[in-house]
């Protein structure tokens, strides 16, 4: 295959990471952005996600487009509501300090990571995709002195990968949406940028904080259910999703949802057409190096803002 | 009536207000005066839940204020105009009224008077909170409150900073809210303010309520007020 046609094809596959990747990170910076809570358990959220899919699929039986719609629709809300459990349990009871939350979610990442062990097991088990008819991409090359359209050999995508980046791209837009027109969204901005003046005006803090660490989990859930058809849930598959919304987090500005969607961007695409042409390794290489640019050069990242 | 009783509160460990009482009466307004670090702040703070109270308690028509969780407090009816205006600067003067609405079911009346009694606002509608002037930011900061339509009314220093225009505007404002029946408790530093506005002022020192003062006893005796503000 030529350099362009392979380039294509890499760079789909970095739009799929990339996908995944916004919707997990933007669940970080999200618990991040109104409740100041660096959450280290964010990863755990994104493998119960898929994990349960799996569990719901297998429970089910059948057709795997049953199978996998009620797990989208029922995993993110059962995901949402443990971690808003969580939030209420735990994160309430330290008052969200900044240290201590820290350490706890990092207890949360092992209780959450051994009890899947001791209950799902150690193997990594995958789970049907709904669909997957494989397209064949066209590519146009100038041939005998004009342009010239033909299907080079090997470049296509499933239809199931581009329906994870469309559903993305849905998710992100319904979130932007709520965040920005609803009352909810007002209520969580409000609390982002003065907790004390929206108790003063009546908003519940408290219940504000716990629906969005249950959405941020869910939201982190909901990328796992879409990513697992094409990755096999595994009990340990938390880490890389936990280091890239991390990273993404930092480079967009920490709290900022735009910033976390481009950053989300700029690195599943990288990530992807580096993969592609030299080596995953390398690839999170150059991200992790990216974070140390922006932390030295612009350490409130590419959207953030600085906070007094 | 608002009801302080033998209220004790502060940061952390450290005790800022001991054992003050007092009462504001509704269609009056309570002047709160004292020299910095006296306690002005942490009693409107203090009476909102933002802090928790070491001991007392302040009451509202037969509610225990003090027993209720914060965010609770301003569904009784109680608005706060805190120092410093503290609006959401990030969201537009509409949000920022909007979110002053939310405990009374969205009141389109409220906004309404609010907008007729700051037409700038319904100018700057749009225009995100945190790009306005000074005084165009202490008007949204009263509307805000006023949105709430509240039965108390706490206003800490209000007029602090602001050119004289805003500072009429902000007074008529306050006096407009006494005249409609609200309990206004005021923080103020302003002689002229105190004189003009005050039905009563309670003068805290280090923490401690030193006097209650009438109008009249203020207007008798302006000088005893400046004494015993130290200015």
């Amino acid at each position: 295959m030529d350099f362009g046609p392979y380039l294509m094809l890499a760079t789909l596959e970095g739009a799929v990471t990339a996908a995944v990747l916004a919707l997990t990170a933007s669940g970080l910076a999200l618990v991040f952005g109104v409740m100041r809570v660096v959450n280290v358990a964010h990863g755990e959220f994104f493998m119960l996600g898929a994990v349960l899919a799996w569990w719901v699929t297998q429970m089910l039986g059948g057709s795997a487009v049953m199978g996998f719609v009620i797990a989208l629709c029922v995993v993110p809300v059962l995901v949402g509501c443990l971690a808003a459990l969580t939030d209420m349990v735990i994160l309430k009871r330290i008052s969200y300090d900044p240290e201590r939350t820290i350490v706890a979610t990092i207890g949360i990442l092992y209780i959450f990571q051994q009890v899947t062990l001791m209950t799902y097991g150690p193997d990594a088990r995958p789970v049907a995709p709904p669909f997957n008819t494989r397209i064949a991409l066209p590519w146009i090359d100038f041939v005998d002195g004009r342009l010239s359209l033909y299907w080079p050999w090997g470049l296509s995508i499933t239809s199931y990968k581009l329906a994870v980046i469309a559903s993305a791209g849905v998710i992100l837009l319904a979130l932007w949406l709520v965040m920005t027109r609803s009352k909810l969204g007002l209520m969580m901005r409000a609390t982002e940028q003065d907790r004390d003046m929206a108790l003063a005006f009546g908003i519940p803090v408290e219940k504000v904080y716990a629906f969005v660490f249950g959405l941020g989990a869910a939201l982190a859930a909901l990328a796992a259910v879409l990513i697992v058809p094409i990755q096999q849930a595994h009990y340990l598959m938390g880490g890389d999703p936990l280091l890239l919304s991390f990273i993404v987090v930092i480079i967009g500005g920490l709290g900022s949802l735009p910033g976390a969607v481009l950053a989300a961007l700029l690195i599943g695409l990288s990530d992807g057409i580096i993969s592609v042409f030299f080596s995953p390794t390398l690839a999170k290489i150059l991200a992790t190096l990216l974070v140390a640019f922006v932390l030295v050069f612009r350490p409130h990242g590419l959207f953030g803002v600085r906070r007094g | 009536m608002l009801q302080l009783e033998n209220v004790s509160a502060g940061y952390g460990r450290a005790q800022v207000l001991r054992e003050v009482s007092f009462a504001a009466k509704p269609g009056e307004i309570l002047c709160l005066a004292g020299r910095n670090g006296a306690g002005k702040t942490t009693t409107v703070q203090a009476i909102m839940g933002l802090l928790p109270l070491m001991g007392g308690s302040v009451t509202w028509k037969q509610i225990v204020l003090s027993d209720l969780p914060p965010h609770q407090v301003p569904r009784a009816g109680i608005g706060y105009v805190p120092q410093g205006r503290r609006l959401f600067g990030d969201l537009t003067v509409g949000q920022n009224l909007d979110i002053g609405r939310f405990t009374n079911g969205k009141d389109l009346h409220a906004l309404d008077d609010v907008l007729e009694l700051f037409p700038r606002l319904r100018e700057r509608y749009t225009q995100r909170a945190n790009t306005l002037s000074g005084g165009e930011q202490q008007m949204l900061a009263m509307g805000r409150a006023m949105c709430l339509r509240p039965s108390v009314l706490l206003l800490d220093e209000p007029t602090e900073g602001l050119q004289p225009s805003m500072i009429t505007a902000i007074r008529d404002a306050t006096a407009q809210m006494r005249d409609r029946g609200v309990a206004v408790v005021l923080v103020e530093q302003r002689l002229d303010a105190i004189a003009a506005l005050a039905d009563q002022v309670a003068l805290l020192e280090n923490g401690r309520l030193r006097a209650v003062l009438t109008r009249e006893e203020v207007a008798v005796d302006p000088q005893k007020l400046a004494h015993l503000l130290g200015v």
